[in-house]
């Protein structure tokens, strides 16, 4: 059966920054796969060097939300600062591979420390 | 793939790319008018408070019960509606990519004019009950300049800011 594109986006994400594996790029990053993230070289080989670098890390998936050909995932990632980061990152997903990523990542603030009491995220 | 950096121009794109509804219908298990309807009031709204300043008519949109999940925002439509009212009035929000399901929206987006030394990326998620905006989440960052990015593509949009002391520089 094919994989939709949020199932797609999703092993993505848990393959290359929970199981650290860097075969996913092969399998799911496009050759032309276009990074907008400012502190990542551009192109999927970046990436495959970049996950066997990332011991520290790990990721927790929130919401996920597919629309067209686009997959926007709230996440959490721990290690890649000094802090935990929440993060959406947006990919897009063209012919079963993705093919461009953005994202936001922003310091997790706790829930004792925002204004409203709230937690900036919940994982999924 | 173009972007919209106004709320018009990324709706004028988007309807002219709206395929057939009726095989949207039998295709997707989300329903793409409700879809559709959550990105139009989440841009609307947005342009309402951050652009237009409409404070009315933005209650229009925003819950009086509505949940602030923000790093920064104080709790309430008040809160968020007090925050704005604090930001110097060449404030400006412009939205890009979208993606909804019948329930959240998820817009990326850029503030700028706010005084401060850079731009922010955000990227905000809004849930939608009985058409209105009742729960926000964010992320928010700088928005990087072409000299301080690795991947040389603009964070949002399809170019780079120029950032004060980057033009004195020169």
């Amino acid at each position: 059966m094919t994989k939709s594109n949020k199932e797609i986006v999703l092993e993505v994400l848990k393959r290359s920054f929970i199981d650290r594996d860097p075969t996913v790029v092969e399998q799911y990053f496009g050759a032309n796969y276009k990074q907008h993230n400012p502190v990542i070289p551009d192109g999927p080989s970046a990436i495959a060097e970049m996950i066997p670098t990332l011991t520290a890390l790990t990721y927790e998936p929130g919401m996920a939300v597919a629309d067209g050909d686009l997959v926007m995932v709230h996440g959490r990632y721990t290690g890649w600062g000094p802090k935990p980061m929440v993060a959406v990152d947006i990919f897009r997903v063209e012919n079963g591979k993705v093919v461009e990523h953005w994202d936001v990542m922003q310091e997790e603030v706790s829930a004792a420390d925002t204004p409203s009491g709230n937690a900036m995220f919940t994982k999924s | 793939m173009e972007f919209g950096t106004r709320s018009k121009g990324l709706k004028e794109q988007r309807s002219a790319e709206e395929p057939d509804f009726k095989s949207l219908q039998t295709e997707n298990k989300v329903d793409k008018s409700i879809q559709q309807k959550n990105k139009d009031l989440v841009l609307k709204a947005f342009d309402t408070l951050f652009n237009k300043r409409d404070y009315a008519t933005a209650e229009t949109f925003w819950s009086p019960k509505y949940v602030q999940h923000s790093a920064h925002i104080e709790p309430g439509r008040e809160g968020l509606f007090n925050l704005v009212k604090s930001i110097p009035a060449t404030l400006k929000y412009e939205p890009g990519l979208i993606v909804a399901d019948d329930v959240f929206v998820i817009v990326h987006g850029r503030f700028s004019g706010m005084g401060l030394p850079a731009n922010w990326i955000a990227a905000d998620i809004l849930r939608v009950e009985n058409g209105i905006l009742v729960e926000h989440w964010d992320v928010l960052q700088d928005e990087a300049s072409e000299d301080q990015s690795k991947s040389k593509a603009p964070m949002f949009g399809s170019s780079f800011p120029v950032y004060e002391p980057e033009k004195r520089n020169g």
